[in-house]
């Protein structure tokens, strides 16, 4: 999967979801050009219902779809509530965080 | 790691980086007509063994009190079918997914009427119509998330089908 021009991009971390291994403020260096996802890899995504980009980490996948979730579950609003999303809203893959 | 930190800080204090949201929400969004679906095939099972009895003749007093217990399960299963369904109905369904499976408030609807039915009734057609409507309802809470779904035998004396998704 190639998302855009540019093989890498930079995003910054809003919300606690993520923590501990992702804080707010922190940002994070996406791979633009996917060539295989796994599970537990942590990813930016469009939200499916609303105009933003979410960060989360993949629970489950298959061929098409992935279900994620945020590392604090109390907190997260991910797949538990939206379900499954398609591939195609896999803005691209976090490589490190800094 | 420090260095490249305070460039990018540099860096988004001037540009703006796009933002990522962590995303957080306290309700915790946990919804599945499995619930109801076991509703109604209690509700299927129950004049399964109510016509048993009445086969029987339902003369005996155990016969009359296996009756009267068949009856009130299948009351207070109807009900929960329909309190379940009410709830996806009413919490979980937003007006997009309306929008996108224009069945729904008939479905929903309909799925309401026919457990009312189904109490008044010890007529096994209408406890399948209203598995059938379940079932229906199942299927349509998968798509909005996009998941597909089948229909499997269920593992209840029943013998008829359930919906279930397909997670891997």
């Amino acid at each position: 999967m190639i998302r855009g021009a540019l093989p890498i991009r930079i995003f910054k971390v809003a919300e606690r979801s993520m923590e501990p291994a992702i804080k707010e403020g922190d940002y994070v260096i996406l791979l633009m050009w996917i060539w295989k996802l796994r599970r537990w890899d942590v990813v930016v995504l469009k939200h499916p219902s609303k105009n933003k980009n979410l960060i989360k980490r993949i629970s489950q996948l298959n061929e098409n779809n992935i279900y994620v979730v945020g590392d604090n579950r109390d907190l997260s609003e991910d797949s538990r509530k939206f379900g499954f999303v398609n591939k195609e809203l896999i803005v691209g893959k976090v490589l490190f965080k800094v | 790691m420090k260095a490249l930190r305070r460039i990018l800080e540099r860096i988004d204090s001037v540009v703006g980086f796009p933002v990522a949201y962590a995303h957080c929400d306290i309700p915790c969004g946990i919804y599945d007509p499995y619930a109801a679906q076991v509703a109604a095939h209690t509700v299927v099972r129950m004049d399964m063994l109510i016509a048993d009895v009445m086969k029987s003749g339902a003369q005996s007093a155990d016969d009359k009190n296996k009756l009267a217990r068949c009856v009130m399960v299948k009351e207070q299963h109807a009900e929960l079918l329909k309190h379940e369904v009410e709830v996806i109905w009413g919490d979980y369904f937003k007006p997009e997914h309306a929008a996108a499976n224009p069945e729904l408030h008939t479905l929903t609807w309909n799925t309401l009427k026919l457990a009312g039915k189904a109490k008044q009734s010890t007529d096994i057609k209408t406890a399948e119509e209203l598995l059938e409507s379940v079932e229906k309802f199942a299927e349509a809470f998968w798509r909005t998330k996009n998941i597909e779904t089948a229909r499997v035998k269920a593992p209840y004396p029943t013998e008829r089908t359930m919906v279930v998704p397909k997670l891997l």
